[in-house]
């Protein structure tokens, strides 16, 4: 079968309709237009769309009362919801910040001893409490389980005070979905809305689809601020 | 000084007030974003109310190195991603998505409104791309942002925002060939 010539002028044309193509690059397809009614044509349906999209119709905007009552709806919402976490912060404190600091401790601690079986040392068995909640068992084994380098991962993130909730984001980038789940489930419900909900530009679901290792300098120095701000 | 600053830095400090008056001044923005991406009012107030809970919870962290309404963009940007990843595109608003006509049923009057009707059509075509291609298209073509611009909200490379844009017209092309074709063909 005979395939279509002009073929490799599409993604041209696409191009050239966005205003994106190089000089020289639309000099060839303008000549090439010249000798091909088809792909002229093709080049004035992308522009018509791209015209079109424009000045597509506007979806109906509500009614004034609308924008009117948004604000306060919005400051009521923030009112209910400030008081729960800020307190469940306040009477959790200095937990978290004991937490933080020992898997502070036993990641360099870990570190020192070089990790010769390529396991996490027995003592952060120890850390079995993040917030109000347990972590389970599975995301102990699956720590035990971990790779020098992912180890090293995490201790670099620990290194650069990331909070501990950074390691098991960390480990899921690593592990994947089962792991996430898992973490999710060990977590206390009063970090569920956290959690599931985007604190942007750094929001979690964002983090946990990052790979933390590509961040730049500047991405990574925003990610700890906003984790830390959080924190504190 | 920028009243706006004053307003923000009052927010920092916990001052409701000052940040229902941001509010009051970004919310038909965000909305406006929110709704071209969901097609959807409930979706779309949902996300606006999102947006400020986030951002006044996250406000103490907010430098100023950029304006508040980019920084506003941003987080409503994330949500709307966020949340088309989970919804299909059957749960959009059918009321707000205007229909395509079989082709067969289309007289030969609708063919020579075809034009007028290709912006409409186009809605229903947005609807149905990729979340991240439908919001590049839609931060370009309805908010005239830069690529540049783009990729900071989208938090991707110039190039991938680029890339998305070329996609999201390419499908768009295809899902409407009936209409573009013909128009050219009157």
């Amino acid at each position: 079968m005979q395939s279509n010539p002009c073929e490799k002028w599409k993604p041209l044309l696409i191009a050239s309709a966005c205003g994106d193509l190089q000089r020289r690059e639309e000099a060839s397809l303008r000549e090439h237009l010249q000798s091909c009614p088809s792909c002229a044509r093709e080049r004035a349906c992308l522009e018509q769309i791209l015209l079109a999209a424009r000045e597509m119709p506007q979806p109906s905007q509500p009614p004034q009362a609308f924008w009117d009552h948004l604000p306060s709806r919005i400051v009521e919402k923030i009112q209910s919801t400030e008081r729960p976490l800020q307190s469940f912060f306040l009477s959790h404190r200095a937990l978290i910040a004991a937490s933080v600091l020992f898997l502070a401790c036993a990641a360099l601690w870990g570190r020192q001893r070089n990790l010769k079986d390529k396991r996490i040392p027995s003592s952060s068995s120890k850390v079995q409490r993040v917030g109000n909640g347990v972590i389970s068992s599975t995301l102990e084994e699956r720590l035990a389980q971990l790779e020098e380098k992912q180890l090293d991962d995490i201790y670099s993130c620990l290194e650069t005070e990331i909070p501990a909730l950074m390691i098991p984001a960390c480990d899921s980038l690593v592990h994947g979905e089962e792991l996430q789940k898992n973490i999710y489930t060990c977590l206390p419900p009063e970090w569920d809305h956290f959690l599931h909900t985007a604190p942007s530009p750094f929001s979690w679901p964002s983090v946990l689809e990052y790979d933390v290792q590509n961040l730049s300098d500047t991405e990574r120095e925003a990610l700890i601020n906003e984790l830390n701000s959080f924190m504190t | 000084m920028d009243p706006e600053h004053g307003l923000v830095s009052a927010a920092q400090r916990g001052d409701l007030e000052a940040f229902s008056r941001l509010i009051q001044i970004h919310q038909e923005r965000i909305y406006a974003l929110a709704v071209r991406m969901t097609r959807n009012h409930h979706d779309a107030e949902d996300i606006t109310q999102e947006t400020f809970i986030l951002a006044y919870r996250k406000l103490k962290g907010f430098r100023g190195k950029s304006s508040l309404g980019t920084w506003l963009h941003r987080i409503a940007v994330n949500l709307c991603l966020s949340r088309a990843r989970k919804k299909r595109p059957s749960e959009l608003d059918e009321e707000m998505i205007p229909r395509i006509p079989d082709r067969e049923n289309r007289t030969r009057i609708e063919v020579q409104a075809q034009a007028n009707q290709l912006k409409e059509s186009l809605a229903s075509a947005v609807a149905k791309l990729p979340p991240r291609q439908r919001m590049c298209f839609l931060l370009r073509t309805q908010e005239n942002l830069k690529y540049r611009e783009v990729s900071r909200l989208m938090k991707c490379k110039e190039g991938t925002a680029k890339a998305l844009y070329h996609q999201a017209l390419g499908n768009l092309r295809k899902d409407l060939s009936a209409y573009v074709e013909e128009s050219h063909a009157i």
